[in-house]
């Protein structure tokens, strides 16, 4: 064997030894942390309210709520109790951490499909879109005839204005992302302006006027079980639909070209990522209001932690900003009881700086480097 | 004509402008063709084309005989791998992540990376020069390093077909003459090797095949001495041409713009 061979097959068994990346933490480190912080903070956040209940409290209306009847001695376990439990703060955190990894996940998406860390997922005309579709069911009244008349409403014109800044943003086949992010931007506008002007000529009473800015700082106070059942299947789906595509979400950050000499067929894959995440975007919006920094924020600091690669930053991401938001609401309802701070007042106050933490942290280690 | 990649009358028209006019060209396997032009004579666009990025607007390419446009963009992948100008990368990847994912068309979607694709990725790696960049991430590297990156990359294809644009661009002279000469070994092991470049005195010692573009239509094919007349080079360049013979038996060339040495001649005082 030549000497330069020798010498090749040492340097690589040394790299070979020294995977880490500095500045990342390996994922089992990662989980072995958020799992236990997550199942705490769900926990804490049904145990803790306007009134107190026993862990073992909680524990034993699950477990007779959800083990087969006759496993678990109800006898100690009041009307009051259960309704706390199960009708209740369950649903509510549920509905947060349903919305805390739709956010996560759809800015996760569109940061890679944007190739920019600044993406957040309401930018391609959808959250403009879905308070345009409550706003019109707060001033029409038919919120009155269902529980889901807003969130599906909601949903609805999310997609819509997905469907008509895509359409404007596309020519002959193909949509540069420059377009989509102007025509998102105007199109964003302009459904905002129609939704004040809904607002400004439509309302009659101060009680309508202060229920739709309520629901346009994001809040998740009185949801039920309906709400957990209408985002949960659209969360799910765009969550498993995201993680399908993680290697092109990998490729496309690299650039169209590098990604199509790669293999994936580029205008079919964007289609699919952008109709994903507002689908994530609007099931959240629905249930939630307008929630912000979830989807900005979240990603980043996960990708700081492992990575770009999206096999992991997708699933971390979720994880992540369903506990970012259970936690949020936790505050967002016992800083000052009996009322309640606005969710979205909460995620911004925590989430700006954090941010502006990661940035500075960024920009010292440039500074260092 | 013969070649793994063929092109034939490739017209690319973009609004009223035609970039790419009635092209006619066989990339020839086990050699490195360079394609030569001014800017806007076309090359990136060709390169596009013959890699199935963009469709022409009229006229065909073929890929081992098929029409590329009825093979599955996964399964080109395979055979043709691209380099484009800009391989900026703003996300912080490692190298080896960057590299691997040239592994990705060889894998099915859930397959993990097997033994095969290690050992095809660490030899990417060093052949191009990058053990010791290994785990650093590309959104630090300079832009010479990230060249090499990128050259890794496509090499982790093990594509049939090249196609690589500007691979020099950025590139010190020690970095640039490494990527030629691994063209050159590429080329030797069967390969078909395509470079656009700007770098005429470079490639031209390097390739063995040269298609000079002017204004999107290929002017001449054929060996570097043959393309590269003082000639042609006045007409497609606007530059003078002189052609030494090194030591080791190949052309160089020698470029300067017309006048010049009258000028440098008159202002150091000199007159015939």
């Amino acid at each position: 064997m030549s000497a330069q061979a020798t010498a090749t097959i040492r340097a690589l068994s040394e790299t070979r030894g020294d995977t880490r990346v500095r500045g990342r933490i390996r994922p089992v480190v990662f989980y072995s942390v958020l799992i236990p912080v997550f199942v705490l903070a769900g926990i804490a956040a049904v145990a803790i309210g306007s009134t107190s209940l026993e862990w073992s409290m909680i524990a034993r209306v699950l477990a007779w709520k959800t083990l087969p009847a006759g496993w678990v001695d109800v006898g100690v376990i009041t009307r009051a109790d259960e309704a706390i439990v199960w009708l209740i703060r369950l649903p509510r955190v549920l509905v947060a951490a349903i919305v805390g990894a739709g956010l996560a996940t759809a800015g996760v998406m569109m940061q890679g499909l944007f190739r920019n860390p600044l993406a957040e997922p309401s930018l391609t005309g959808v959250g403009p879109g879905a308070v345009l579709g409550a706003v019109a069911v707060f001033v029409t009244g038919w919120g009155a005839s269902s529980v889901l008349a807003l969130p599906l409403a909601s949903i609805a014109t999310a997609l819509l204005a997905l469907l008509v800044v895509y359409g404007i943003a596309t020519r002959g086949g193909t949509t540069p992302m420059t377009t989509l992010l102007l025509a998102g931007i105007a199109v964003g506008a302009f459904l905002t302006a129609i939704s004040s002007l809904l607002i400004s000529i439509n309302i009659v009473t101060w009680q309508a006027a202060q229920e739709i800015v309520f629901w346009m700082m994001g809040g998740l106070d009185s949801r039920t079980w309906a709400h957990v059942w209408l985002s949960l299947p659209f969360v799910l789906v765009g969550f498993i639909a995201a993680l399908l595509q993680s290697h092109t979400l990998d490729l496309m950050l690299l650039g169209e070209e590098t990604a199509a000499s790669l293999g994936v067929e580029v205008e079919p894959a964007k289609r699919l990522l952008v109709v994903t995440s507002a689908i994530l975007t609007g099931a959240s919006v629905a249930v939630a209001g307008l929630v912000g920094f979830v989807g900005l924020v979240v990603p980043h600091a996960v990708r700081l932690l492992l990575g770009p690669a999206h096999r992991s930053l997708l699933p971390a991401s979720a994880l992540t900003g369903a506990t970012f938001v259970i936690l949020c609401d936790l505050i967002a309802r016992t800083v000052r009881p009996p009322a309640e701070i606005r969710l979205g007042v909460v995620t911004a106050l925590c989430g700006a700086p954090l941010f502006l933490l990661l940035l500075m942290r960024r920009l010292k280690e440039e500074e260092e480097a | 004509m013969s070649g793994a990649l063929q092109g034939a009358h490739l017209t690319v028209v973009r609004g009223r402008r035609t970039i790419l006019d009635d092209a006619t060209l066989a990339v020839p396997s086990g050699a490195v063709t360079a394609i030569l032009g001014p800017n806007g004579s076309g090359k990136s666009t060709l390169l596009r084309v013959l890699g199935g990025l963009w469709r022409p607007t009229s006229g065909e390419v073929t890929l081992n005989g098929r029409p590329l446009s009825t093979v599955a963009r996964s399964e080109v992948a395979r055979h043709v791998a691209f380099l484009p100008q800009d391989t900026r990368c703003d996300f912080a990847f490692t190298v080896e992540e960057i590299v691997a994912m040239g592994r990705l068309p060889h894998r099915g979607r859930f397959a993990p990376a097997g033994v095969r694709d290690h050992d095809v990725i660490d030899e990417a790696i060093a052949s191009c020069d990058l053990e010791s960049l290994r785990t650093r991430t590309v959104d630090r590297l300079s832009g010479g390093e990230r060249q090499r990156v990128a050259i890794a990359r496509c090499l982790a294809s093990e594509p049939t077909v090249l196609l690589l644009d500007e691979p020099t661009a950025h590139l010190d002279l020690e970095h640039a003459l490494t990527v030629f000469a691994l063209c050159r070994s590429l080329a030797a092991a069967g390969k078909a090797v395509v470079m656009a470049t700007h770098d005429l005195a470079g490639a031209s010692r390097v390739v063995t095949n040269a298609v000079l573009l002017r204004e999107g239509r290929i002017v001449v094919v054929g060996p570097p001495l043959e393309v590269l007349t003082p000639a042609r080079c006045r007409e497609v360049f606007a530059v003078e041409t002189e052609v030494l013979v090194t030591t080791d038996g190949r052309p160089a060339f020698v470029f300067s713009s017309p006048g010049a040495s009258e000028r440098s001649a008159s202002s150091l005082g000199v007159h015939e």
